[in-house]
Order: C-alpha cells, then sequence, then structure tokens
C-alpha cells in the first residue's frame, strides 16, 4: 500500500542563530521524547556549556509534565509525559527559555574538581592489550611494546609515552555527558593546546580491566566495569562505579562522575594504585573532590582565544605525524 | 515462597523499571510487553509496577512454597499446574506444593508471571528490574537459575478473574509497527525511507531486550552513519553503515552514536518484543499528533477488559 510521506520529516521546530546564540533544532524522538541540538554537528565544547545551562533553566521552569532529560555534548534528549505536555506546548516552553538563559559567556557552570591517582601503562591494561595480541589481532599497529600509549605518542607527533603522560596531565578534563554504559564518562580536555586524538580498535577488544581509561577520538573515558572496548588505553585508575557502595564516595549514587565534573590525573606507580584500590573498597580512602566552584565560560573562551597559536601548531605537528602512521 | 525447579532460557525479575535513571547511563529495564505485564499485575490485585516474571521463548518450571496466587500472560506457552493445563490471562489460587510449568511459546517471544504481592527482592537505584548487560537488579543482576529461591511480599486473596477473550492480542502474522520518523530521517536517501516504509524486515536471532536486530532492504544513508552521540529513546531504530536497522528496546545503551530514522511509538514496543526470530515486521509512518491520539487508546485498551470468574 503506497504511503504519503510526512512533508517534515525529522525536524519539529528550528530557532535561528542569534548574536551569540547557536541555531537551535528541535526533533522527533517518537511519542514521547524530543530530541534538542544546538550549532553543528561538530565537536564544540560551548555548546555543551549552553546544554547544562539549558537543562538547568528547564529544571526550574517547573514546566508540567517533564519525565527526564539525558544532556549529551550538543544536545539534550527529553522525556515527557505527551498525554499532559503537548509537544508543541514543549517546543514553546524550549523556546522561550532560550531567550531567558544568559548567553553562553555569561554562563557560570557548577563544577567538581577530582583527582583521581592514575597508573599509567600499569601491568592490568597491559594484560588484556596483550590478551587483544594474542587472541584477536596479532599485527593490530596500535599495540606497540605491548601497549597502546607508544602509538598514542606516534600518532600525535609526541616523543615518547613519557611526553603522552605529560600532555594527560597538563590538562583538566571536562565531563560532558554520561552515557553508553553505567557511569561511564565522555570527557574532552579543557586545554585544547594539550588535545590528542586517536583512531578506535579494529576489531574491537574483548577485554578491559574495570577502571581503565582510554582516547577514541579526541575523547577520554573510564571504564566503570570490566567489558569489551574500541579506546586506545592508556593506565588504569580507581572504582568510578560501585553498585556495592563500599566507599563513601558511593553512599549517595553507585556513580562518581556527573555531567560537568572535572578530572586531573594523578600520577601514581601501579603498587600505589593497587594499595589505594584496597583501600577505596575496605572504605578508608577519601576520593578527593573538590566541591562546587563554577567553570566561568567568559574567562574561559578568552583562555581559549590566547593559546589559539599554539593549538594550531600542535595541530599541524598531529597532522604530520598521521601520515607517518597505520591506521587498525 | 517460590523455588525454581528449571529456570529456561532467560528468565528475570522485572518491575515498572528503573526511570530517571538515563542521565547517569542506566537504561529503565523492565518488562519488554508492558501490556501483558500490567494485566498479569492487575490479575493477582498488584500494582501495575510491582515486581514478576519475564520469561523468554521457553517458560520456568517452578514450585509453589506458600499458597499464593499467580497469573500468567504474554506469549503463548502451554501452562499447566501439577501436570493439567491451566488457564493463562487469568487469576489461579495455587497451594504450597503445586509445581507450574510453563513450556515453549507457540506465538510470541516473552511470558509473563506476576504473584499476589509481588517478588520481594532488593532495590538498585530504586527499582527491581534486572539489567543483564549492567548485572544489576532482580537477582544478583542475571537470570534465574535451578534451585534459585524468591520471596514474594504479603498480599490478601485477589479476587479471581479473567482477561475477556477479545482484549488477547494477537502475537503471530506480519504485525505494522507506527513509527514517528525522526530524530535524523534528514540523513537518510529518499529511496533509504522508502525501503524502511515499504518493505517487510526480518526479526534476527540475535535479538535481545537491547535491541531487536532486523533484517531487510538497506535502509541507505545520505552521508555517513556517524553523528556526535545523543541520547537514545525507547523504540529508536538505529541504522549502521550496514543500512540495517536495530530497534532499541528496555536494555539499550544510553547514548550512541549512529544515526537514528525513525522512533517506533510506545504502545507498539510491546509488538516488537513479541516478533520471534524469522517473523517478519513492517513499518507505518504516523504524525506525531496520530501517535498520541493511539497512545490515547492504548492507554483506555487497559482498562475494562478484565471479568469476575464465574463460580
Amino acid at each position: 500500500m503506497p504511503q504519503v510521506m510526512p512533508r517534515n520529516r525529522a525536524v519539529i521546530d528550528t530557532l535561528p542563530a542569534r548574536g551569540a546564540r547557536p541555531p537551535v533544532t528541535y526533533r522527533y524522538a517518537g511519542d514521547r521524547f524530543l530530541l534538542l541540538e544546538y550549532g553543528d554537528m561538530v565537536l564544540d565544547l560551548t555548546m555543551n556549556f549552553r546544554i547544562f545551562g539549558l537543562n538547568d533553566a528547564l529544571k526550574r521552569s517547573g514546566v508540567d509534565g517533564l519525565i527526564e532529560t539525558v544532556p549529551a555534548l550538543r544536545s539534550m534528549l527529553i522525556q515527557y509525559d505527551s498525554l499532559r505536555l503537548p509537544t508543541r506546548r514543549l517546543v514553546d516552553t524550549l523556546k522561550q527559555l532560550e531567550e531567558t538563559i544568559a548567553s553562553v559567556d555569561d554562563l557560570n557552570i557548577p563544577s567538581r574538581r577530582i583527582e583521581l591517582p592514575m597508573a599509567f601503562e600499569d601491568r592490568w591494561t597491559r594484560a588484556d592489550i596483550e590478551r587483544y595480541v594474542k587472541f584477536t589481532r596479532k599485527d593490530a599497529p596500535n599495540v606497540i611494546n605491548g601497549h597502546n600509549i607508544e602509538y598514542i605518542a606516534r600518532y600525535n607527533g609526541l616523543r615518547d609515552p613519557e611526553e603522552v603522560i605529560h600532555y594527560l596531565c597538563a590538562t583538566e578534563w571536562w565531563n560532558a555527558c554520561i552515557g553508553f554504559w553505567p557511569g561511564l564518562p565522555f570527557m574532552f580536555p579543557l586545554d585544547p593546546r594539550f588535545a590528542i586524538v586517536t583512531p578506535k580498535y579494529n576489531p574491537t577488544r574483548p577485554w578491559t580491566p574495570e577502571g581503565a581509561v582510554g582516547i577514541g577520538g579526541p575523547c577520554v573515558a573510564i571504564y566503570p566495569v570490566a567489558s569489551p572496548g574500541g579506546y586506545q588505553l592508556f593506565g588504569r585508575t580507581i572504582p568510578i562505579f560501585d553498585l556495592q557502595q563500599r566507599n563513601p564516595a558511593f553512599k549517595d549514587n553507585p556513580i562518581l562522575l556527573k555531567a560537568a565534573d572535572r578530572v586531573q590525573w594523578v600520577r601514581v606507580t601501579d603498587e600505589a594504585l593497587e594499595a589505594i584500590r584496597e583501600q577505596v573498597y575496605a572504605g578508608t580512602y577519601r576520593y578527593k573532590i573538590v566541591g562546587y566552584e563554577s567553570l566561568n565560560v567568559k574567562s574561559y573562551l578568552k583562555f581559549l582565544e590566547s593559546v589559539k597559536p599554539e593549538v594550531a601548531a600542535f595541530q599541524r605537528r598531529q597532522a604530520e605525524a598521521v601520515k607517518q602512521v597505520a591506521i587498525p | 515462597m517460590i523455588r525454581i525447579l528449571d529456570a529456561g532460557p532467560q528468565t528475570t525479575v522485572q518491575d515498572g523499571g528503573r526511570l530517571g535513571q538515563l542521565r547517569y547511563g542506566i537504561p529503565p529495564s523492565g518488562p519488554v510487553d508492558r501490556f501483558a505485564f500490567v494485566l498479569a499485575n492487575r490479575l493477582v490485585g498488584n500494582p501495575d509496577g510491582a515486581a514478576a516474571l519475564e520469561c523468554t521463548l521457553v517458560g520456568p518450571r517452578f514450585e509453589v512454597e506458600a499458597a499464593c496466587a499467580v497469573a500468567v500472560t504474554g506469549a503463548d506457552m502451554p501452562l499447566s499446574v501439577n501436570g493439567k493445563d491451566a488457564p493463562r490471562w487469568a487469576t489461579l489460587a495455587l497451594k504450597v506444593g503445586d509445581v507450574v510449568k510453563l513450556g515453549h511459546a507457540r506465538s510470541g517471544v516473552r511470558g509473563y508471571i506476576a504473584f499476589a504481592g509481588g517478588l520481594d527482592v532488593p532495590l538498585v537505584m530504586g527499582s527491581r528490574a534486572t539489567y543483564l548487560r549492567g548485572r544489576l537488579g532482580g537477582v544478583e543482576g542475571r537470570a534465574l537459575r535451578k534451585d534459585d529461591r524468591l520471596r514474594l511480599a504479603p498480599a490478601a486473596a485477589p479476587r479471581p478473574r479473567r482477561v475477556e477473550r477479545r482484549a488477547l492480542p494477537d502475537y503471530g502474522g506480519e504485525p505494522t509497527l507506527r513509527v514517528v520518523l525522526g530524530p535524523q530521517a534528514d540523513r537518510f536517501t529518499k529511496e533509504g525511507l522508502g525501503a524502511l516504509l515499504g518493505s517487510s524486515y526480518e526479526v534476527l536471532p540475535q535479538s535481545d531486550r537491547m535491541g531487536a536486530r532486523l533484517r531487510g532492504p538497506r535502509i541507505a544513508h545520505t552521508r555517513g552513519h556517524d553523528i556526535i552521540s545523543d541520547g537514545i529513546a525507547v523504540g529508536s531504530i538505529q541504522v549502521p553503515g550496514d543500512g540495517q536497522p536495530i530497534v532499541l528496546l528496555v536494555d539499550r545503551q544510553s547514548t550512541g552514536g549512529y544515526t537514528k530514522v525513525a522512533t517506533v511509538c510506545s504502545f507498539d514496543i510491546a509488538r516488537i518484543g513479541q516478533a520471534r526470530p524469522g517473523q517478519a515486521v513492517r513499518f507505518r509512518a504516523v504524525t506525531v499528533d496520530e501517535a498520541h491520539r493511539l497512545l490515547r487508546e492504548w492507554d483506555a485498551s487497559l482498562e475494562g477488559v478484565m471479568r469476575e470468574e464465574s463460580a
């Protein structure tokens, strides 16, 4: 039976850019969800900052029939009770909120700083990487000397694993959103001078230890539980997800990292990490969390402007390096 | 208390779902077929979201260790008590020592067994639902095994009722699932959308509570299948590079980086969830206004379908 194709296939409504405000697109996601997007399909942390501003404004608006929001990098999925809150009214509310929230420059985003101990090139990730070479792909170009960190160095034009570690520790990592797996953070460097990138595993790795940390594209993730994975691993940290809530850090929620948290790596040895992990489960370790400071977007944007030449120089170095490196 | 004698291939505890945790990467879980689940609970006098069992293709065999009332709904699994046929979609009063068995589903995939009072397993993040991939909820985050014993919350004996024959769902044939196009329908070619809405797609055996994997004519993209990850609604039809659709269900990942061509309406999730491997399904696009009218009808279809059993 021939069907009439609805003319407007995906988009409910749009709001054009105005001044510093990016364009907004409101999209259908079935009879109970709506997807809102800022700007274009590119990675831009300022879009992520604005998502937090909107999410906050939406919660405070007290609109009746809102069930849940899922903030992502540049988009937000909104679940609503469509029999109480008609789609049109939700879209109109969202459009009105755009007029009331501060422009990105004026946003102050509440954000915690969390210091996590990290054993770089540790023996646990090494064991699973070696297993991958043995059982999954013998000629994996992303495994050099039994680990991924040398490959990360070569792919970015860095001297050696030591310089990779220096880059990873030189910036705070912005948790743009949680997704894909319970408590898994998607983190991006706040200082773009140290923005390393990598391709992903091919095929994916069947094993990754809990607490392993890796990078895929520009994004760093911590694996909350042992699982398959595709990111290039560079180290292991302490638990960020514990359903048994064995540490006070998990008392209110088995998930440690929240969106808009900032993570700083603190280098430790394998032995020190092992000892801290035991203290975590014994309940005696205190996670190093600096509670709410706020990220002032205006001064952050000013900082971005000031480092532009250095960022461009590093990107040229990366572009040259990539030519010499095999892709998995 | 009930004791599992034979668990079947995948029997899990589910309740109304773990809501409000998607932003932490935790899916709602809960029953794939909410219609059958809710009616099973109502037949034993429970609230709609009480914890019950969901079984898959083959049901469990269990022994009742204290008198209780149960109701079995969902997939057409032959039901017996102590070896004698018993009615499905009806309240059954059981006594100590009774052995209940659900056989191989003749149509449909997922069967539901509700117990008066509901299953008393620990709450994890506000819910008793099992999320298998995340190993949380239910019984130790896993499917049931032989010799598991499940406690029931205390409850008064419900008055026996049954669901009227006219209200029973038909899980066979080639169901047409209503979809709202989007969020990324504009990333597909006209031919690709034509394939989605004009062809039938076969359910593959790799389907599970995370997603129903389908095979059929390619749903072609205009410019690549990768997007910057965004949140995933239940029912999202994700189309990776091979052009073959996956309908994401209650245990789906919370975010993903593949384009999603359309979203199966909430009231048709049960129908894709009850389609068996090898069975074909079709898709029909509706406007969001039409979807909301159908949703209202679906809500109403749960009411006034139970009758008191005559003595």
